[in-house]
């Protein structure tokens, strides 16, 4: 009588094929591995920690209604990716709609869990968060999923549905973006170590 | 498109990109099971069969719909009557001679009594009955005579009685649905009218009548009469 294999040792399409056919087991397992880079890329891609909570929400809802239709031209991984980036596109247009506070420390205050102890290492998140904010969602996109996620330029272009040319593109004018927002902020709320 | 590489972004900057909190185990815990309550299961019935399951209750819906938009509609055409028309038109009563031009005289020995046509007569004096059987037109002929204003249904149903010489053939209040069921026939009130309280049958001249005693929109009530003749049969 053959074993049946353990289901973390299942691969994610058959992970996906399990939960397509009601294995909530399997979509939990699935939903666990991925949790991880769904949440850094909402992180990222949000302004506060309370969107990237939202946004991580609605990627992981979008990935289980998904599963049931997920046609395998792409790799698993792929799909995950692409379809946190629209759930956070999508959460970027109604936070739009919404008063954000000019103040990076008040954004940071509306739900951060930062340590207090260390006032360097909060005033350093304060910018990187307040950069990232302020770079065009095109660039930072590419910006999140290159530097990151650390995904190669075909993936991500997979992932967009860009060409690779643009990619690059993106992803240079997204650095140099942050770059300078970075560079702008030296000198207000103690930032250290960041160079132009 | 230029083939340089774009400058790698220091490894600091790359550092505090990817630093970001861990999520705490219960917030992890939720989303997930939050997200897994939205798995689409594969359903049991054919995808055909539930395709053509809505349709059907769509269908349905819009046919309700269509149902009670008609039957409203029907109900809002000026509050028809359906009377119960006399077999044979032959009753008691004073024989009356109807003019032309819709002015009625009445018999030596009746009393006498002229009636306007008209839907929005609400005069106290008595109106004269269109011509009954006369072929007048359909219009003409289907509007109501208006008898009066009286205190009560009773009192207007005895003024149209005895103006008329009809005969009662419903003395309490009716509606549509206690009406003789000779034959239906459909005579509109005059627009202005509410639901009939009270009506009943006779003749007048020997040709056939039916009379309404309506509710005013103040107080009081209203005798009004119409010839059955001109109504249409079913």
């Amino acid at each position: 009588m053959s074993r049946r294999r353990p289901l973390r040792w299942k691969t994610d399409s058959e992970l996906v094929s399990a939960a397509g056919e009601g294995d909530r087991e399997a979509a939990t397992l699935l939903l666990e591995r991925h949790y991880d880079r769904i949440a850094v890329i909402s992180r990222r891609m949000m302004a506060s920690p309370t969107d990237a909570e939202d946004a991580t929400q609605q990627a992981l809802i979008a990935v289980s209604r998904g599963l049931r239709g997920f046609d395998g031209r792409s790799a698993v991984s792929t799909w995950i990716h692409r379809v946190t980036v629209n759930a956070c596109l999508d959460e970027l247009r109604k936070s739009a709609r919404r008063p954000l506070p000019v103040d990076p420390v008040d954004q940071a205050e509306r739900g951060a869990s930062f340590e207090p102890d260390h006032a360097g290492v909060i005033s350093d998140r304060d910018a990187i968060d307040h950069a990232m904010s302020q770079v065009a969602v095109e660039f930072r996109t590419a910006v999140v999923l290159r530097d990151v996620c650390g995904l190669d330029y075909d993936e991500i272009a997979a992932i967009l549905d860009i060409p690779g040319g643009t990619v690059r593109s993106r992803i240079s004018r997204g650095r140099r973006e942050l770059r300078d927002r970075l560079g702008n902020q030296q000198g207000v709320g103690g930032v250290q170590g960041l160079e132009p | 498109m230029s083939d340089s590489p774009e400058p790698d972004l220091d490894d600091f900057i790359v550092a505090m990109l990817r630093d970001v909190d861990e999520t705490p185990a219960a917030v992890r815990t939720r989303q997930i099971a939050t997200a897994v309550r939205h798995l689409r299961v594969e359903s049991s019935t054919p995808s055909r069969v539930r395709r053509l399951g809505v349709a059907a209750t769509i269908l349905l819906v819009v046919g309700g719909i269509v149902v009670l938009a008609t039957n409203s509609a029907e109900r809002r055409s000026d509050e028809t009557i359906s009377v119960a028309g006399l077999a044979d038109g032959a009753g008691s009563g004073d024989a009356a001679e109807v003019r032309d031009d819709g002015s009625k005289t009445r018999d030596e020995g009746s009393d006498a009594f002229s009636a306007d046509v008209s839907t929005e007569a609400t005069t106290s004096t008595l109106a004269t009955a269109p011509a009954a059987g006369a072929q007048s037109s359909p219009e003409q002929a289907m509007n109501f005579v208006e008898l009066g204003e009286f205190a009560d249904i009773e009192a207007a149903r005895h003024a149209a009685v005895d103006a008329h010489s009809l005969e009662s053939s419903k003395p309490e209040a009716a509606d549509r649905s206690t009406l003789p069921s000779v034959g239906v026939v459909a005579c509109p009130l005059p627009p202005d009218v509410g639901s009939p309280l009270w009506w009943g049958t006779g003749t007048i001249g020997g040709h056939p009548y039916v009379m309404a005693v309506v509710r005013n929109s103040g107080s009081g009530t209203r005798a009004l009469v119409t010839p059955i003749g001109a109504c249409a049969w079913s």
